[in-house]
């Protein structure tokens, strides 16, 4: 998808648009993390492009953007072999969304792609991360609480939603990476949620794994 | 008698220092690029002639309308250079000193991802100006775009149309690039019916969902960028590797009737006349071929 980077993937899940490039490892910037360790670091930046919301978002990252920059890093950083890289290095992370439809779904689909754009760039990986959300919505105030996955902006952003959660999963090593959760919401519920979006992980880790497998030399992920 | 040291080897074998092409092309980038011209040959596969008019630019596509949150969009590729423009309208006062006008915003952003060279955080000095000549073509030739057709009311309420320009990929000479997708992208705008109510002096558009609008674009502006290599070797359409060699760029905007909207020329070499017709000939040319294509 994009020649210059040293790895990158495109996504499409519904109508989220998701680009993610890799470049790296290369020198690490004097600005990312403390001068008197030499361990390599993982950057992670993540921005809605201006026309990609229902609103137009500004050039600068607001704090939304910014957060979900931190979920991302938080998501890819337990998968890279940190071990295989050399001192003092950086690997830059960048996703671009290019269409959202609701802002769950869309770091989910995020972290999905930028994982596989790392394995792209051909950085060490124990797992690829695959993103999940899930939205809780009840359909009426007496009956038990609906759990939909991937949610759209409508159900989202429904005033009935009581709440939402993004999870990354590695499904090979059964291992969960990163999970947030927020609204109000019963210990029962998010027990099943979980499971639900464990499952949902797993059955994206294999159409996901096939196409790099398909993808040959690496040349593009698409 | 076995005293061969490592020099000798190295005498004996004068091909293990020969240098293979991608790091040839790294240490000396200009000799690398002076020997594919001497073969008639640009770096990327194509032919390179002397004379301009049979230059060879890079395979443009265009697609048009696949970004639904925006209410016109296009996808330009030129060769590896990939932009993408979305288009967004919000209602605002219009402008003091033309209140039956609407806004055109243009802007471009070149993204830490397009490109290893590209830093995040504010926005660079090349994308600032890539924005502000985007925005002075627009103005010195208000016919492209009749503001007025984005009045809702005289004085009360207008149109503001946000064009942002995102760069997927940077491979050189995406101001060309640039100028296609916005027009193309204004061609693909869908703009809901909005009525001014002065009784309350509020803008209301009643579906959303139906956007019979579209926009009257007036004259099709297409730029066309030559790169001078060595004040000799004129390089149409220039990659990012041909340009970070060139000495000066020259970028001309021509209109469908022929006529020239801007022309920018940086870099310190002299044009002489002739030089400067054949470019202007082949601007038109290449004008014309884009605009069959949005």
């Amino acid at each position: 998808m994009v020649p210059a980077a040293n790895g990158s993937a495109f996504m499409e899940a519904g109508k989220i648009k998701v680009m993610a490039a890799v470049y790296g490892p290369r020198q690490r910037p004097a600005s990312a993390g403390s001068t008197s360790s030499s361990s390599p670091v993982l950057l992670c930046d993540f921005k809605f492009a201006p026309f990609a919301s229902p609103s137009r978002r500004g050039y600068l990252k607001d704090s939304s953007e910014r957060a979900a920059s931190l979920s991302l890093l938080r998501a890819l950083e337990p998968a890279v072999r940190y071990e295989a890289l050399p001192e003092r290095s950086a690997v830059d992370v960048f996703v671009t969304v290019l269409e959202e439809d609701g802002v769950q779904a869309s770091v989910a689909s995020a972290i999905t792609c930028a994982s596989v754009a790392l394995a792209d760039a051909g950085i060490e990986l124990y797992d690829l991360v695959i993103g999940c959300s899930a939205a809780f919505l009840p359909s009426s105030p007496d009956t038990p609480t609906n759990v939909l996955l991937d949610p759209t902006v409508v159900e989202s952003t429904h005033p009935s939603c009581t709440g939402s959660l993004i999870m990354a999963a590695m499904p090979s090593l059964a291992e969960v990476a990163h999970f947030e959760l927020d609204g109000s919401v019963s210990g029962e519920e998010v027990g099943e949620s979980i499971d639900l979006a464990l499952d949902a992980c797993a059955s994206l880790h294999g159409a996901v794994k096939a196409v790099i497998a398909g993808s040959g030399s690496g040349d593009t992920v698409s | 008698m076995n005293h061969e040291t490592p020099r000798d080897e190295a005498a004996s074998a004068p091909s293990r220092f020969a240098l293979d092409a991608p790091t040839f092309a790294r240490l000396h980038p200009a000799e690398y690029l002076r020997r594919f011209l001497a073969k008639n040959v640009r770096p990327d596969g194509r032919p390179y002639a002397p004379a301009l008019r049979t230059a060879k630019f890079r395979k443009t596509m265009v697609n048009v309308g696949s970004i639904s949150t925006s209410e016109g969009s296009a996808t330009v590729r030129l060769g590896k250079t990939t932009v993408l423009c979305g288009i967004k309208a919000e209602v605002a006062a219009p402008p003091i000193d033309s209140p039956d006008n609407g806004y055109l915003v243009p802007n471009v952003e070149l993204p830490p991802m397009s490109s290893p060279n590209f830093r995040p955080g504010a926005p660079s000095e090349l994308a600032q100006t890539l924005s502000w000549r985007l925005e002075q073509l627009f103005r010195n030739c208000p016919t492209i775009l009749d503001l007025k057709q984005l009045s809702i009311e005289e004085g009360a309420a207008a149109w503001v149309l946000y064009a942002d320009i995102v760069c997927l990929n940077y491979d050189g000479n995406v101001f060309d690039a640039t100028v296609i997708a916005i027009m193309a992208a204004l061609k693909d705008v869908r703009l809901p019916k909005a009525t001014y109510r002065e009784e309350e002096g509020a803008v209301t558009i009643p579906d959303l969902s139906e956007r019979p609008v579209r926009l009257q674009v007036g004259p099709v502006p297409v730029a066309t960028t030559i790169g001078v290599f060595e004040s000799q070797y004129f390089l149409v359409d220039p990659t990012e590797m041909e340009t970070s060699l060139c000495s000066a760029t020259l970028t001309l905007i021509t209109d469908e009737g022929g006529r020239l909207l801007g022309l920018h020329k940086s870099g310190g070499f002299a044009l002489n006349q002739e030089q400067m017709a054949e470019s202007v000939e082949t601007a038109i040319a290449r004008g014309i071929e884009i605009r069959n294509q949005i």
